[in-house]
C-alpha cells in the first residue's frame, strides 16, 4: 500500500479533515436509527434464520478432531455428548445435565462408570443411537485394532483417556467405561468441547472414512448440517426428529467475519443477529443504539508461565518476587480498562473448584526487592525476556514497566502465533523468562492439565515438587466424591505456595445481539445454547 | 506460425517457474519456526501427544518425502487435506479463488474505465481546471490506505445511507446477479482505487506527451478534428502501453484485494491465505501460493500476447 509518509502534509490534512467530517456525520446520523428497540423483552416467535458472525474460521466439524471454542459454538448444534453443561446458568459453575445419557453412576472404587443411554434418539440420517454407537465412538479414538481408528483424533483425547482400559456394551441402552484408576471427574470432562468423547454418527465414517467425516458432519444434535463454504459460512437447519425440546429457529447461519470492525458493522446494518468477540471499546456504542451486549467470563484466565530452563527461575524466591512485583488489579485497569478481574489462582471463576478467596502472593514491591536481594539479585541484576504473541504486545510492555519497579530489566519479544508457540512451548532462548497464555475450563482437572501441558513442558521437573505431584494425583484419582473438589483446592494451594506460575486476570468477554434477538444467555462457560434463542416478531 | 511457437514456448516456460515456486513455498514453511500441530495443540497437550499428532499427519517424515507426497497430492488428492479444516485444499481454495477473480475482474473493469476517463479528461485539458482538479483527486487518493478507504465507504454507504450491504457476497435471503452486483460495488471501488489512479496518471501523461509529437502537430495543422486526433491517433499509440499497465496492475490488484477482502469480508483467497499463514496450515499455504503464482503467470502471458497483437511494431 502507498504509505502516508509519501504524501504531502497539506494533502494529508485535507484527507484527515474530510474523514473526520464523514465519520462525525455518520455517527450523528446513526445515533437514533435503532432507538426504541426493547432490551430483550417479549417472547420470541418460532421460526426464522439467525445469522451469527464468528471471529474465527472454525476447525474441522468432527467431534474427535475439533478445536477452538468458536468451532464448538457451531458444532455443539450438530453433535452432543452423553452429558452436557447447563447453559442457562450465567453464574456457574455450571451444573451437569443429562444429554444422550439419562443417568450415570460410578462404581464404589471410582474406576468404572455406567451410563444409561436415552432411548428413541436417532442420528441425523435416521439410524438409531444405541450403546453400540457409543462403543464405535470409543473405539474410533482408543482402539488401534478398529477399522476406523482415527490416528489423528486419538492423541487429542489422550489426556483424559490415558488410564482408559475398556468400554463395554452392557445392553442396548447401557454402556460402561472402565479405567485403571478412579476418575470421578469423567462426566464433566464428557461435557467439554474439545479433547473429549462427543458422539458422532458412526455410519458417516463407515461411509466416507475418517478424513471424509468433516465434509458430512452428522450427529444427534438439534440442528443438521446443510453446507459449509470455508472462508464464508456454515449453514445448519433444524433437526425435525430432535429428541429434546424443539428449537425455535428454523435455520442457523454462521458467517466467518474475522475483521473486528466489519463484524461490528454487519451487526449494526442488520446483516448479522449475533456476533462474538466484541471489542470492549465498542460496548457502550452498541448499548446506546439498542443492541444487547451480554458479558461474561467463560471459565478462562490469562496466565504467565516461567521458563524453568532459565536458571534464575529455579529459585522459588525469584518466582515469588516476580509475582509480588506485579499489581494485577492495576493490570486489569490499565491494560484492559477494567474489563477484567484480577485473580490469585489458576482456577478461574466458572471452574467447579473456583475459590474467590484463593490468593497466591499479593502485590508488594518492597518484599519482592528483598526476596530478589536474598536470592543474589541486587537492583538491576536480574534481566530476562518476556515472549508474547503479537496480540499481547501491550500487556508485555506493561509488565516490562511494572517489573522495572522491582529492579528487574525486561526485554519484550513479540512473535506471530506459530513462532510464539514454537518458542514458548518448544525451544525457548536461555534468557526467556515469562510467556503469556489464555485458556481454562469449568472442570477442576483443568489444574492438572495446565500444570502438565503449560508448566512442566517449560522445564519444570515434577521431581523437584513432590508435594504438588502428590496433591494433583490425589485429587485426580480420588474415589471419594464428597472430597473431590476439596482435594483440587488443596492441590491448587500447593501450586500457589510454590509460586509455580502467575495467574493474572479473567477477561470480560462480550457477545452482541440485535435488538430483536430473545432468549440468549451468556453461560458461565465458553459456548452458548441457541436452541432457546428466537427472534421477536 | 512464429506467433504460435512463441506462445507455446511461453506456456512451457511456466512449468519450471512453478516447480521453483513449489520448492520455495514448501521450504519457507518448513524452515521457519513453528509448525501447525504445535501451534494448535501445544497449549493443551504434552509434547509426546503433540509428536503423535504430528506423526499422524506425516510431518515427521524426511522433507523430500513430504515434498514428494505433496506434489502427488496436488495431482491426485486435491492438494492434500487442510490441517485446520480437514477438507481437501482445492475444495477450500477454488471457490474462494473464483470469488477473488470476480472481485479482481470488477476491480479491473472499474480501474480501466475510471482510469482512462480521468486520464483522458486530464490529458486533453492539460494545465486547465479539469486537469488540476483531477490531479488533486489522484494525488489525494493515492495517499489513502485501502483499508481505511474501505471502512469509510462502509460507514457512508452501508451504515449511514443504508444503500449497500457491508459484507460478503450474498444477502440474508439473497442470491441472484443483482444481489452480487450490490455486494461488489464497494469492494470493487476499494480494490480498484490505487490502480485507477496509477492508470489515470499514466494515460494523462501519454496524451500530453503524444500531443507534443511531430505527427500530431502535422495532423493538427492539416485540420484533423481534435476528437479524431485523440480517439484514433493518440489513442492507438498509447493503447499497447495502457494494456501493459493494466496487466501489471492486475498483479497489484490481486495483492491489494487481500486488504479489501478483509474489510468487506469477501470470501476470497486472501482471507484464506492469511488464516492459513496464521495457523501455519502447510497444505493450504502451499496450494494457495501455487494458485496465485499460476494466476500471475497466466495474466502475464495474456498481457504479452495482447500487447503483441495490438502493437504491429512488435510483430515479426
Amino acid at each position: 500500500m502507498i504509505s502516508a509518509q509519501r504524501g504531502r502534509p497539506a494533502v494529508i490534512g485535507i484527507v484527515a479533515l474530510l474523514g473526520a467530517l464523514v465519520l462525525a456525520a455518520c455517527g450523528g446520523a446513526n445515533g437514533g436509527t435503532a432507538a426504541g428497540a426493547s432490551q430483550g423483552s417479549g417472547t420470541p416467535k418460532a421460526g426464522g434464520t439467525l445469522v451469527s458472525g464468528l471471529y474465527l474460521e472454525p476447525l474441522a466439524l468432527d467431534p474427535h478432531r475439533q478445536g477452538y471454542w468458536e468451532t464448538y459454538r457451531v458444532s455443539s448444534n450438530i453433535f452432543e455428548g452423553l452429558v452436557k453443561e447447563d447453559l442457562s446458568d450465567p453464574e456457574g459453575p455450571t451444573k451437569l445435565l443429562p444429554a444422550l445419557a439419562t443417568d450415570w453412576k460410578a462404581s464404589d472404587d471410582g474406576t468404572t462408570w455406567t451410563f444409561t443411554l436415552r432411548s428413541g434418539v436417532k442420528f441425523h440420517d435416521g439410524t438409531d443411537f444405541t450403546a453400540e454407537s457409543v462403543h464405535k465412538n470409543v473405539r474410533r479414538v482408543t482402539d488401534p485394532t478398529y477399522e476406523f481408528y482415527d490416528k489423528t483424533g486419538a492423541p487429542r483425547l489422550a489426556t483424559w483417556f490415558r488410564d482408559f482400559v475398556k468400554g463395554r456394551v452392557v445392553d442396548d441402552h447401557t454402556y460402561e467405561f472402565r479405567f485403571s484408576k478412579p476418575f470421578l471427574g469423567f462426566p464433566r470432562i464428557l461435557a467439554q468441547s474439545m479433547s473429549t468423547l462427543t458422539i458422532g454418527n458412526p455410519a458417516t465414517w463407515e461411509k466416507y472414512g475418517n478424513d471424509g467425516f468433516a465434509d458430512h458432519p452428522s450427529g444427534t444434535g438439534p440442528y443438521t448440517f446443510v453446507s459449509r463454504t470455508v472462508g464464508d459460512r456454515i449453514v445448519l437447519k433444524r433437526n425435525p426428529g430432535y429428541w429434546g425440546p424443539k428449537p425455535l429457529l428454523d435455520e442457523l447461519v454462521f458467517r466467518v467475519i474475522p475483521n473486528n470492525q466489519t463484524r461490528l458493522a454487519t451487526l449494526l446494518s442488520g446483516e448479522a443477529d449475533i456476533i462474538s468477540y466484541v471489542q470492549p471499546e465498542d460496548v457502550s456504542t452498541l448499548e446506546s443504539r439498542g443492541f444487547q451486549v451480554p458479558e461474561g467470563h467463560g471459565a478462562a484466565l490469562l496466565y504467565f508461565t516461567f521458563n524453568y530452563k532459565n536458571k534464575a527461575f529455579q529459585d522459588k524466591r525469584v518466582r515469588q518476587a516476580v509475582i509480588q512485583g506485579i499489581d494485577r488489579g492495576k493490570l486489569a485497569k490499565e491494560v484492559y480498562n477494567g474489563h477484567a478481574v484480577p485473580l490469585g489462582s489458576l482456577l478461574p471463576p466458572g471452574n467447579e473448584a473456583y475459590d474467590p478467596a484463593a490468593r497466591d502472593f499479593d502485590y508488594d514491591p518492597e518484599a519482592a526487592k528483598a526476596l530478589l536481594k536474598e536470592a543474589g539479585y541486587g537492583e538491576g541484576a536480574l534481566s530476562f525476556t518476556i515472549v508474547a504473541d503479537v496480540a499481547n504486545q501491550n500487556l508485555a510492555e506493561w509488565l516490562q514497566s511494572q517489573l522495572k519497579g522491582i529492579g528487574v530489566n525486561v526485554k519484550v519479544v513479540t512473535l506471530d502465533r506459530p513462532s510464539y508457540v514454537a518458542r514458548a512451548f518448544g525451544k525457548p532462548e536461555p534468557d526467556d523468562g515469562l510467556s503469556i497464555d489464555e485458556y481454562g475450563g469449568s472442570y477442576a482437572e483443568w489444574l492438572y492439565q495446565v500444570y502438565y501441558t503449560n508448566i512442566v513442558v517449560k522445564g519444570l521437573d515434577p521431581a523437584d515438587f513432590p508435594e504438588i505431584t502428590e496433591a494433583l494425583d490425589k485429587a485426580r484419582y480420588t474415589a471419594d466424591q464428597d472430597k473431590r473438589l476439596e482435594l483440587w483446592k488443596e492441590a491448587d494451594k500447593k501450586v500457589r505456595e510454590g509460586a509455580i506460575a502467575i495467574p493474572a486476570v479473567s477477561l470480560t468477554r462480550y457477545y452482541a445481539l440485535g435488538p430483536n434477538v430473545r432468549g440468549f444467555v451468556y453461560a458461565a462457560t465458553n459456548w452458548y445454547d441457541l436452541t432457546k434463542v428466537g427472534l421477536a416478531g | 506460425m512464429g506467433t504460435f511457437k512463441h506462445i507455446l514456448w511461453r506456456v512451457l516456460n511456466i512449468v519450471p517457474v512453478l516447480l521453483v515456486v513449489s520448492v520455495l513455498t514448501f521450504l519457507v514453511g518448513r524452515l521457519t519456526p513453528g509448525d501447525p500441530i504445535e501451534a494448535q495443540f501445544a497449549r493443551d497437550h504434552t509434547p509426546e501427544q503433540v509428536e503423535v499428532i504430528r506423526a499422524s499427519y506425516g510431518l515427521t517424515l524426511p522433507l523430500w518425502q513430504q515434498y514428494a507426497k505433496w506434489v502427488k497430492d496436488l495431482f491426485t488428492a486435491g492438494g492434500g487435506l487442510s490441517i485446520a479444516q480437514g477438507q481437501p485444499v482445492f475444495d477450500i481454495l477454488l471457490p474462494n479463488f473464483a470469488n477473488t477473480l470476480i472481485l479482481t475482474a470488477a476491480g479491473v473493469v472499474i480501474c480501466a474505465v475510471l482510469g482512462v476517463v480521468i486520464g483522458v479528461i486530464a490529458g486533453i485539458n492539460h494545465r486547465r481546471f479539469p486537469d488540476r482538479f483531477a490531479m488533486l483527486f489522484v494525488q489525494t487518493g493515492s495517499n489513502l490506505s485501502v483499508y481505511w478507504f474501505g471502512l469509510v465507504l462502509i460507514w457512508i454507504f452501508s451504515l449511514w445511507l443504508g444503500w449497500l450491504p457491508v459484507a460478503g457476497m450474498e444477502s440474508r435471503n439473497g442470491g441472484g446477479f443483482g444481489d452480487l452486483l450490490a455486494h461488489l460495488v464497494l469492494p470493487g471501488l476499494s480494490a480498484a482505487l490505487i490502480s485507477t489512479l496509477v492508470l489515470a496518471r499514466f494515460v494523462r501523461l501519454g496524451i500530453v506527451q503524444e500531443s507534443h509529437s511531430d505527427y500530431v502537430r502535422t495532423f493538427a495543422s492539416q485540420g484533423v478534428p481534435r476528437r479524431r486526433l485523440v480517439g484514433k491517433h493518440i489513442g492507438r499509440n498509447i493503447l499497447p502501453a495502457v494494456v501493459n499497465i493494466i496487466g501489471l496492475e492486475i498483479g497489484t490488484l490481486i495483492t491489494g484485494v487481500i486488504f479489501v477482502e478483509s474489510v468487506f469480508n469477501w470470501p476470497g483467497i486472501g482471507t484464506q491465505l492469511v488464516n492459513a499463514v496464521n495457523g501455519k496450515d502447510y497444505p493450504l499455504i502451499q496450494g494457495g501460493v501455487i494458485l496465485v503464482a499460476l494466476c500471475y503467470l497466466v495474466v502475464n502471458l495474456l498481457t504479452d500476447v495482447t500487447v503483441d497483437a495490438l502493437n504491429p511494431r512488435l510483430r515479426r
